[in-house]
């Protein structure tokens, strides 16, 4: 089981860091956006949807280093009772804390997934672009979908006493 | 169950979690979910949740978070921390406790290009600790500074606090960011003042190093020259109108690349970690603000925030007991819980209520930032503390929260400064361009 975890472990190692590349990427594409439309706009020859493009990119952004940062314990947590409790105890309180987190964030990519389908069907957009939300949509639910799996395997990661996961 | 009963339980509930280490986003996300179920039923609930993650994170004025970052970080790889420090070295460095307000001074350069109290804390703590052991510094005094002197990180802008408290209460960064310039400049004084004091009392804590000649101070400086252009261009950019605080962002990494690209600081590994470091940060914070914009319309709808605005009203208590009981509520809460936490849990409540008071949001805004930056390195979860003893860990907690303890009062004088002249802060907001 712990060799099979450790496989698991690996193959979502090696995506959430991908991902959180892609992201990083994307956000050095903002950043030269933000510049090129910074310096066009005071020769007056401003980009069209700078702002479209941008909310768009954010959402990938955010979405695609979600589970990177879960799952090198990125997302911050109040440390009260860590030093006053037995280490076999904290790994099943964390075995318990992330089960719970895991499988509600699998409610939130599942309602992204409905929202996504209810954009689709209204056919709602940005602003000045004819950029449609529901790919969007549909990349919050992978995003948090993504983090549903990174956390469950977090916590049976925890409950195997398995080390936690380090950022490199 | 009526609906105060309901946010009550929720509140409760809310505090259990959090101990547990339940992430606070996700802490958030959750019981502002069942709260909202438990009021206005399923459909309600559910489509908060599938609704807020697009809102959050397709909101363009949050793009600043990401910018400032990847800033942040990029400044750490292209060394202008050494530059930095080398030229406040250059100036302070002869003097007794000069090492460390060449430090303090360090951190206030670098909070100028870092959002992070965190990151300042780690980057000056590398750069200036080993400087201060090699000059016999006492390391209460060495510690306690670099955990200070971070701290600045979240008060001088750009800051990652100052975004989230604009996001919450729909008050302007730009505004906000101004707002923290002089107050950040206040504090850096007023820590230098504290190393005055210490060093005086206990010459032993801070020996003087060696008197660089003129030429050299100049030369020191003139290589911290890109970074203070840097600097100029956004704040002043944001303070000018020349553009938004979000495109000051934007322009700020791409200059700070450009530098790293010129000093030779980016290839394949340094780029491939500036960038997961920044947006893991960024995702984090962005969790954080999703969880507030799902729990904020749950507290609302118990009608807790009114019911203790109207209690605390009540108890005819002048305006500046009602703010001095609240400052103290937060530099109790800051030593048990992270400082956005804080920031996050209690605006919903706290900022109606300040409204209420007659006081500006934006001077608000900076002292919330302060009580922050108190609980950063306050004993039992100061996060700053633990990062000094990351990097210095052969010092015992006990002494570096002693070396801490001046550093504090300093801000706790701030504060009261700031309490008694707010034009402190309101000063350069009032005078801002567009």
């Amino acid at each position: 089981m712990q060799k099979q975890l450790e496989k698991l472990s690996a193959a979502v190692d090696g995506v959430v860091r991908l991902l959180a590349i892609v992201s990083g990427v994307i956000l050095m594409c903002l950043m030269t956006l933000t510049v090129v439309a910074v310096a066009l706009r005071k020769v007056n020859q401003p980009i069209l949807g700078t702002q479209d493009l941008s909310e768009a990119g954010l959402i990938l952004v955010v979405f695609c280093a979600m589970a990177y940062s879960g799952w090198t314990g990125g997302h911050i947590a109040v440390d009260l009772i860590g030093t006053a409790l037995r280490q076999r105890t904290l790994e099943l309180m964390d075995f318990g804390v992330r089960l719970v987190s895991g499988l509600f964030f699998a409610v939130v990519a599942w309602m992204s997934v409905v929202h996504g389908l209810d954009a689709l069907e209204f056919g709602e957009g940005f602003n000045l672009l004819p950029i449609q939300h529901w790919p969007f949509y549909f990349m919050i639910a992978f995003g948090s979908g993504l983090f549903s799996l990174v956390l469950i395997v977090l916590a049976l990661r925890s409950a195997m006493g398995m080390p936690e996961i380090k950022a490199r | 169950m009526s609906d105060s009963t309901i946010g009550l339980v929720g509140i409760a509930a809310l505090f259990v979690l959090l101990a547990i280490r339940m992430p606070v986003g996700i802490v958030m996300m959750l019981i502002g979910a069942i709260g909202v179920w438990a009021i206005n039923g399923s459909q309600a609930a559910l489509a908060t949740l599938g609704s807020e993650p697009f809102v959050i994170a397709s909101n363009f004025e949050l793009l600043i978070i990401p910018m400032f970052v990847l800033m942040g970080n990029l400044a750490g790889i292209s060394g202008m921390s050494r530059d930095l420090y080398g030229a406040a070295y250059a100036w302070f460095g002869h003097l007794r406790g000069g090492l460390a307000c060449a430090t303090i001074a360090a951190c206030a350069g670098f909070a100028a290009l870092s959002g992070s109290s965190v990151a300042s804390a780690i980057t000056m703590g590398r750069v200036a600790l080993p400087e201060m052991r090699r000059y016999n510094y006492h390391p209460r005094l060495a510690t306690g500074c670099i955990a200070a002197g971070g701290t600045l990180g979240i008060l001088i802008p750009p800051s990652t606090g100052f975004v989230i408290y604009a996001i919450l209460t729909e008050e302007s960064i730009g505004r906000l960011f101004l707002a923290g310039v002089l107050p950040g400049l206040l504090l850096t004084g007023l820590f230098m003042l504290s190393i005055a004091i210490q060093t005086r009392i206990k010459p032993e804590l801070g020996p003087p190093g060696p008197v660089m000649p003129m030429r050299e101070r100049f030369r020191a400086t003139g290589q911290a020259g890109a970074m203070v252009g840097i600097i100029v261009v956004t704040i002043g950019g944001i303070y000018t109108g020349f553009f938004t605080a979000g495109e000051a962002a934007g322009v700020g990494a791409f200059l700070a690349f450009v530098l790293a690209v010129t000093r030779g600081a980016v290839n394949r590994s340094s780029m491939s970690s500036t960038l997961l470091e920044t947006v893991r940060t960024s995702a984090f914070a962005f969790l954080i603000l999703i969880g507030a914009h799902v729990f904020n319309p749950f507290l609302a709808l118990t009608g807790i925030p009114g019911a203790l605005s109207e209690t605390l009203i009540g108890t005819n208590l002048p305006a500046l007991g009602i703010l001095v009981i609240l400052l103290a509520g937060f530099i109790v809460l800051g030593m048990f819980l992270e400082g956005f936490a804080i920031l996050v849990l209690s605006l919903p409540i706290v900022h109606p209520l300040i409204l209420q008071l007659g006081y500006d949001p934006i001077w608000f805004g900076v002292i919330m930032v302060i009580v922050l930056e108190m609980g950063l390195i306050s004993p039992p979860v100061g996060v700053n503390v633990f990062v000094v003893k990351a990097i210095a860990d052969d010092v015992p907690m006990s002494e570096i929260f002693i070396g801490i303890l001046p550093f504090w009062l300093a801000m706790f004088v701030c504060l009261v400064l700031l309490v008694a002249f707010p034009q402190i802060a309101l000063f350069l907001p009032n005078t801002m361009i567009g």
